[in-house]
């Protein structure tokens, strides 16, 4: 038994203690005599939401399997503790061991979102790592990033010793072996990083120059080494089905945000939204066997005592094997008292048996992402969706008892126009009165009920939308105030309810999501004057943000609002995810200049390129097309692509013209 | 068939709060192997109850938990078998217990560190056999950090011999409603110093850093939903008296029994399972 490190009269003193005491059933202790490799993985937030992420679980168990590792997890105190921490200089420390994260070989760090950058800073801090990577020596662990962020690591390249790009079951092993066998020979801090940095999807970013032109955008990039690679290739699983994935969940004691098994059953999307960067950076779609999931649901359930089964993906109704993994689940699970529960499920194939099935328990509500309020937009952002699907799966749900319905839409797209926003409001009314239509008076209980959510639009990296500016910040209030007094017009307005938050924390996303690493020394300077936790309203500091680009001499518009030209190399254009960007310029002209929709994998093949990775549904037959996608292309209003390159999508054009 | 678990909570897992170590304890008997009973409706829960919830950062030796498992209940008669129905439960039907010893190797297979089932009994089903109605007192060993009382042994053990023999013990007692003066002398039961007890032979106790003068204070108190006294309450009341600074901190609370009418233990109120 591991007492916790932190004294009782600390822990009674802060807020949830249980965070802070590592213990639970499922974590992994091992005798740190036994291993030559020391792991700390850290999530930088809070433990509910760190334990919560799958990729660590995966990570953990993957590094754990290994006899000479040992894999710990760190997460960031809250802030009634950090200040004690630092107070009393107590290092921060690993769960498991309750051992200071400096004295371990490597601190993994995910970076989920970029409003958490100011946290790896403070984990850093707090740990007593320097900041920079240039000043860290032979004692300080290897600081390594991965997660979306990795997709553009720039704004904090210089933070980090490596950052991992892809997956972790591709080379995370060969990185551990080349350590281990390095540290043996007694080989230096810096041997090690150039010879990691020669391992595909390991990128060394302190071995890298950019330069800059006149106007602030990037001339040049490159190794300052011959022996690195100019392009660093994203590495994923090679096989799924065989990739290690937690048995044995970590069963946290205080309820974190997911508080279920996660059954991933898939990765990768077919679906090409053109503002979703994890539909691009996670290609080609690959699904597991079913089989394979429920032997894992079997042993996940049994070890872990949990309620519940969530299955995880970006996009779960495309799982082609749902139903006979559903029929299983419910079968196998149903009479123990465990339930199956399904996020991510598109309107367009909704289907009302499925939620039945799922949820005989209580009919809360359902929750539906169009993303824009005009079919014009939604073609624009390549959602494949009509107003039709749309109000076909609220019916649905409203036949089935449902009455609450969740709509989700973004603000500040390009080309979007008063019209498009107005739309949202048309929608959500249009939606009521399809309640009113549908449910016979004596059968209403309670009333409709529509929430409207609206999100700002924050343009990513390797995404079609790359290039896209960002509305002015003032302009985002204008817009949700347009949604907003285009609700109150609305017949059954009382009926519909719409939710939007402040713009500021927009802004700063845009600004690190494509930004340079110009901007290092601007999030060093926010975290010094307070800034952490960036992602929680009431910890967010937006003026001091401010001060700390104008401290830092950042135009934040350059990053924003500016007009980016086809030919701009882009701070993050050095990473090779697989999908080209000649790919992505082309679905950027299809949105704004074309205004058509693209297919999607399973339709058509649009020759993205994650085709070299030799998996997945690149190697599926195509040609499923949707009604929607048939329709519109049949009366010829669209096109699918040009430009094929491999036999089957030419066939499938063929099909869908004849 | 109602089943009493006597637990252990010690180690880390003490700064686990009630409503979270009952949901930690749920998912220990789902994975246990064990079949519990659950409510019946749209979020079903497993049927169990706990004796005295317990403080954040206090542990226990001796705390219990109810749980309604589906397995024949031979004993049940008259009113305890009309309760087992309403869960569509046929007792004829059920399969026969394991016994007490098997229940708890089921569960101690699967609990984190610091949390144990040390026994395991019958109870009936009717209303006056539930737990936490029954909870009359409760037994406590509080360890003392160094430091805190710093009387040597004699002089502390005679300065609360001195405390609890007064007529009364009046406490100023605040709380969301009130503030008065609480005479707590017939709350008290029992109280003693005592050098080397038992405890200290017991992992995690013995291994703890911060206790190298192995001292502790004993008391029995009212515990309950009738009458209640804090232990804290006493250590306050008692560092007051002699003189010296409480710090709320300075000690560490043990639970070490749990007691029904009379001074049984809860345990001893069930039928062995064998």
């Amino acid at each position: 038994m591991i007492e916790p490190v932190l004294d009782d009269r600390i822990l009674m003193n802060v807020e949830k203690p249980a965070r802070y005491i590592g213990n639970e059933q499922g974590s992994i202790v091992k005798d740190k005599k036994d291993v030559s490799i020391r792991f700390a993985m850290c999530f930088p937030d809070v433990y509910e939401i760190g334990m919560s992420h799958l990729g660590i679980q995966i990570i953990y168990e993957q590094l754990n399997r290994r006899s000479d590792t040992w894999c710990e997890r760190v997460y960031s105190p809250w802030t009634d503790l950090a200040e004690i921490m630092k107070k009393e200089q107590i290092p921060l420390y690993a769960l498991e061991s309750q051992d200071p994260v400096k004295e371990f070989d490597f601190l993994g760090i995910t970076l989920q979102y970029e409003l958490c950058y100011t946290n790896v800073l403070q984990i850093l801090d707090l740990s007593g790592i320097p900041f920079f990577a240039k000043d860290r020596t032979l004692d300080n662990p290897i600081v390594m990033g991965g997660g979306p962020c990795t997709y553009n690591p720039e704004p904090i390249a210089p933070f980090f010793d490596l950052f991992y790009i892809g997956e972790s079951e591709a080379v995370m092993d060969d990185l551990m072996d080349l350590y281990r066998n390095m540290k043996e020979e007694g080989k230096s801090r810096a041997d090690f990083i150039k010879a990691a940095g020669q391992i595909e999807g390991i990128y060394a970013p302190n071995l890298y120059e950019a330069s800059y032109h006149e106007d602030g955008t990037i001339a040049d990039f490159r190794p300052l080494d011959p022996d690195l690679p100019g392009k660093v290739k994203r590495v994923i699983a090679p096989d799924l089905n065989r990739a290690p994935y937690p048995r044995q969940p970590i069963v946290p004691y205080i309820r974190a945000v997911q508080d279920r098994v996660t059954l991933e059953v898939q990765r990768g999307c077919i679906r090409g939204c053109r503002f979703c960067q994890a539909g691009i950076v996670y290609r080609p779609l690959r699904e597991k066997d079913h089989k394979t999931v429920e032997e894992y649901a079997e042993d996940m359930i049994k070890s872990s005592g949990y309620d519940e089964i969530s299955l995880s993906s970006l996009s779960t109704s495309d799982y082609s094997q749902l139903p006979e993994l559903l029929d299983y689940l419910i079968d196998r699970f149903h009479q123990n008292h465990v339930n199956v529960s399904l996020p991510s499920l598109r309107i367009d194939n909704f289907s009302l048996d499925v939620m039945n099935k799922v949820q005989d328990i209580k009919k809360s509500s359902l929750t539906f992402a169009p993303e824009a309020g005009t079919q014009r937009m939604r073609d624009v952002i390549n959602k494949g969706l009509t107003e039709e699907d749309i109000l076909k799966g609220a019916g649905s749900a409203f036949e089935g008892g449902w009455n609450k319905v969740k709509y989700y839409f973004m603000l500040g797209l390009p080309t979007e126009t008063e019209e498009d926003r107005k739309g949202i409001a048309h929608l959500a009314q249009k939606t009521a009165e399809l309640y009113y239509d549908t449910v016979p008076k004596e059968k209403r209980s309670g009333g409709v009920d529509i929430t409207v959510s609206t999100s700002f639009f924050v343009p990513k990296p390797f995404t079609p939308f790359q290039w896209a500016e960002m509305v002015h910040p003032k302009d985002y209030i204008a817009y949700a105030r347009t949604v907003r007094n285009e609700i109150r017009l609305q017949k059954n307005q009382k009926r519909i309810h719409y939710k939007w938050h402040e713009a500021d924390g927009t802004v700063l996303e845009g600004v690190l999501a494509r930004g340079d690493r110009k901007l290092a020394p601007a999030i060093l300077w926010a975290y010094q004057h307070g800034c952490v936790f960036d992602s929680w309203v009431e910890t967010f500091h937006y003026q001091t943000w401010l001060d700390a680009f104008a401290a830092c001499g950042i135009d934040v518009d350059f990053y924003t609002t500016r007009k980016r030209g086809k030919e701009e190399i882009f701070p993050w254009d050095f990473i090779d995810v697989g999908v080209t960007k000649k790919f992505l310029l082309k679905e950027w002209e299809r949105a704004v200049e074309e205004g058509v929709i693209t297919p999607n994998c399973r339709e058509a093949c649009s020759a993205c390129g994650a085709r070299c990775f030799g998996q997945g549904v690149c190697f599926e037959d195509k040609g499923k097309l949707s009604d929607y996608a048939k329709l519109v292309f049949k009366e010829g209003r669209q096109i699918p692509p040009k430009e094929q390159e491999h036999e089957t999508a030419v066939q499938a054009e063929g099909e869908v013209t004849s | 068939m109602k089943v009493r678990m006597k637990f252990t909570k010690t180690g880390p897992i003490r700064f686990v709060g009630h409503l979270d170590f009952m949901r930690y304890f749920t998912k220990a008997v789902a994975r246990s192997g064990l079949t519990g009973v659950y409510t019946k409706g749209f979020s079903p829960h497993l049927i169990l109850s706990f004796a005295a919830p317990l403080g954040v950062g206090e542990e226990t030796l001796g705390d219990y938990a109810d749980v309604e498992l589906a397995y024949r209940d031979v004993l049940a008669e008259g009113d305890e078998r009309r309760r087992l129905d309403q869960y569509g439960l046929d007792d004829d039907f059920l399969p026969a217990p394991p016994t007490g010893e098997e229940m708890c190797r089921a569960m101690n297979a699967v609990m984190a560190e610091g949390v144990r089932v040390t026994s395991c009994t019958r109870v009936g089903q009717t209303k006056a056999s539930k737990a936490m109605a029954l909870v009359r007192s409760a037994s406590y060993e509080i360890l003392l950090k160094d430091g805190f009382l710093p009387l040597e042994d004699g002089k502390l053990d005679q300065g609360i011999q001195d405390w609890y023999s007064q007529a009364e013990l009046m406490i100023h007692k605040k709380t969301r409603k009130s503030e008065r003066e609480v005479d707590i002398k017939p709350l008290l039961k029992e109280i003693s110093f005592q050098k080397n007890a038992q405890i200290w032979q017991i992992e995690p106790f013995s291994k703890r850093k911060g206790y190298a003068l192995r001292r502790s204070i004993l008391i029995r108190c009212a515990t309950g939903s009738t009458e209640n006294l804090k232990p804290a309450a006493v250590l306050e009341a008692l560092a007051a008296y002699l003189k010296l600074p409480s710090e709320p901190y300075g000690y560490q609370i043990v639970r070490t029994e749990t007691y029904a009418e009379g001074g049984l233990a809860l345990s001893e109120l069930g039928s062995d399972l064998s």
